[in-house]
């Protein structure tokens, strides 16, 4: 498909394709920039998770479109179990994610026929950017979009979310659907005996990712990430500001930018919101670092 | 399960995802295209379009989920057409993708609330389909949004004190030491909880008045398909197509037709037109995994009968 968004003839192309090994294939757009204008750098879009991630899918979208037309090369893709991707629900772990985000780098790196890429993560996506750029020699930068840096705090978040949002729904006054299994987060336990619910807000939450999440801390990171990062919070969250305080320790250069702004992974996804001055904050970040 | 990742249509700008039929499943099933619930991109509501295209190709169904132009992933066309014309066209665009590239000549088109209207709508002027699931088709008139708005507030603080607030440790700390705001507490109960039912009870009792004594026009062929009424209207004067209306329990949209269109519900089901079935537990979007479980059933047994 090609998008001419504008009157200065810039043609996006965009390509749907699965890419990965044949029992874990991966979904994913890649947006080839305008012919002649394509940059040394690519940039790989990593969504959140769960229904964060059916709600940022617009402005996802519409953030690789942008990028695309300023002569970056893009992919955007679901993760396993994830989306598009093949997998059901409870065959998804961070581990597995992780792997992904390193199988999409190097698909980007292919189609793009870039070096280095530029990593773009919103919530759960970001700490997974984070988690797999650490180390990497091939990743130029990192746009961190309201990370998730504590693993139990995200759960405790969407675990709020998902009791709130049951109150609108929930039978009145009919116990025996209240009951019903996987109705109410009816709790489970996990492999080391701890409480958790099995389903938030439409997911399958399954002990081993719940696990997985409950240890995710990314103040425990060792190496920097990247050279270069920009930090985007709505919100400033005293999580957040001890990452930037740990990965500047760790030698990277920070940038940051409060931008105040409604969180669209939480808005009902028919109102069509895009937070643009968080996009265009990022676009304009990338453009600047890639040359 | 394999999956092949699709742009198509007259200009190129449709992006969607063809699910195959599992190999030794039987052949010669109906092709499925499924259309986005509202601005929700094709893996739909929770995922659960990845989920039935994928339990209907298990079935030997081939199932095409896509975007219709300017939502997910696909771009607007560049040809303008209102989006009352367009979306028919895009549908029509898929099924004539799946005849193409596969020799798929007849159709079940799948859609949840917008997407529920999209797929009729197509159905009301394609001869390639045979049957329509429409899973929450919502709408209607202000009045009867206000009443959805006020069975929702109603619900929300009845659970909220019946399972939450009553039991909460937290609440009672409140109570002891007097931080709580008695007034509120008083508006949410009287206002929210027992002044609604009794106004929604009152609207109810109304409309089924009015009803009576205004008695729904007859069919016309001409007449525009943006309500369940007319839609049903439309069944009703039309053969060969069948319809699977899907809602969830306590939707609002259900009652309304359930008054509205009373004697069309009845002889549409007689005449095997029509079935019409609740899921127990769900919200509009289906979230909780049981009634994601319990829609796809429903489908795939509807489905399953047809073929």
């Amino acid at each position: 498909m090609e998008v001419n968004p504008s009157d200065r003839g810039e043609l996006v192309r965009l390509t749907p394709f699965y890419f990965g090994p044949a029992e874990k294939q991966l979904f994913g757009v890649y947006y080839a920039p305008p012919p002649g204008q394509e940059s040394e750098f690519g940039v790989l879009l990593c969504n959140p998770w769960g229904q964060e991630y059916v709600r940022a899918h617009r402005a996802q979208a519409q953030l690789a479109l942008r990028l695309a037309r300023q002569g970056l090369p893009v992919l955007r893709f679901d993760y396993f179990a994830c989306g598009d991707s093949l997998g059901a629900d409870e065959e998804g772990t961070l581990a597995q994610w992780q792997a992904d985000v390193r199988a999409a780098l190097q698909e980007l790196k292919r189609r793009g026929r870039v070096e280095e890429v530029f990593v773009v993560g919103l919530r759960l996506g970001a700490s997974l950017g984070t988690l797999v750029a650490s180390g990497r020699e091939d990743v130029a930068g990192l746009v961190l979009w309201e990370p998730v840096v504590n693993g139990p705090a995200y759960l405790a978040e969407l675990r709020a979310w998902h009791e709130e949002k049951q109150f609108y729904f929930l039978s009145e006054g009919r116990e025996e659907a209240a009951q019903a299994p996987g109705l109410s987060a009816a709790p489970g336990e996990n492999v080391r005996g701890e409480q958790f619910p099995t389903e938030l807000l439409g997911f399958k939450l399954h002990a081993n990712l719940c696990a997985e999440l409950q240890t995710l801390d990314l103040l425990n990171l060792k190496r920097k990430p990247a050279r270069r990062m920009l930090v985007i919070e709505s919100q400033a969250q005293p999580a957040v500001e001890q990452f930037r305080q740990q990965v500047e320790r760790l030698g990277a250069q920070v940038d940051y930018a409060l931008i105040e702004s409604f969180k669209m992974w939480t808005e009902d996804p028919d109102k069509g919101l895009v937070p643009q001055p968080i996009l265009q904050a990022a676009i304009h970040w990338l453009t600047q670092e890639a040359g | 399960m394999k999956e092949k990742a699709i742009l198509f249509g007259k200009f190129k700008t449709l992006i969607g995802v063809v699910s195959e039929p599992e190999p030794g499943a039987p052949a010669g099933r109906a092709a499925v295209v499924l259309s986005n619930a509202g601005l929700i991109h094709r893996i739909g509501p929770n995922r659960v379009y990845v989920k039935l295209a994928r339990q209907l190709a298990a079935q030997g169904h081939r199932v095409l989920r896509f975007d219709l132009s300017g939502v997910g992933d696909s771009q607007p066309r560049p040809d303008h057409l209102p989006v009352e014309e367009f979306t028919i066209d895009d549908v029509k665009q898929a099924m004539d993708y799946l005849a193409a590239a596969y020799g798929d000549e007849q159709f079940l088109l799948m859609g949840h609330c917008a997407g529920a209207y999209h797929s009729f709508r197509t159905a009301a002027v394609d001869g390639r389909v045979q049957g329509v699931v429409m899973m929450n088709p919502d709408g209607g008139e202000t009045e009867w949004i206000e009443y959805d708005r006020k069975r929702k507030l109603t619900r929300y603080y009845s659970n909220y004190y019946s399972q939450k607030s009553l039991f909460s440790k937290e609440t009672w700390q409140r109570i002891a030491g007097g931080q709580i705001s008695y007034r509120n507490v008083l508006k949410n109960v009287a206002q929210n909880m027992i002044w609604n039912r009794l106004t929604g009870l009152f609207f109810k009792l109304k409309q089924q008045i009015k009803q009576r004594l205004a008695p729904p026009p007859p069919a016309a062929t001409d007449e525009k398909l943006f309500t369940m009424e007319a839609i049903l209207r439309r069944c009703q004067a039309m053969d060969g197509i069948r319809v699977l209306l899907i809602y969830s329990e306590g939707a609002t949209s259900l009652e309304r037709i359930q008054i509205s269109m009373k004697s069309a519900l009845k002889q549409l089901s007689a005449a095997g037109k029509l079935q019409v079935q609740v899921i127990r537990g769900a919200d509009h979007i289906f979230s909780p995994l049981e009634s994601q479980t319990d829609l796809i059933a429903v489908i795939k047994n509807w489905t399953a009968a047809r073929s």
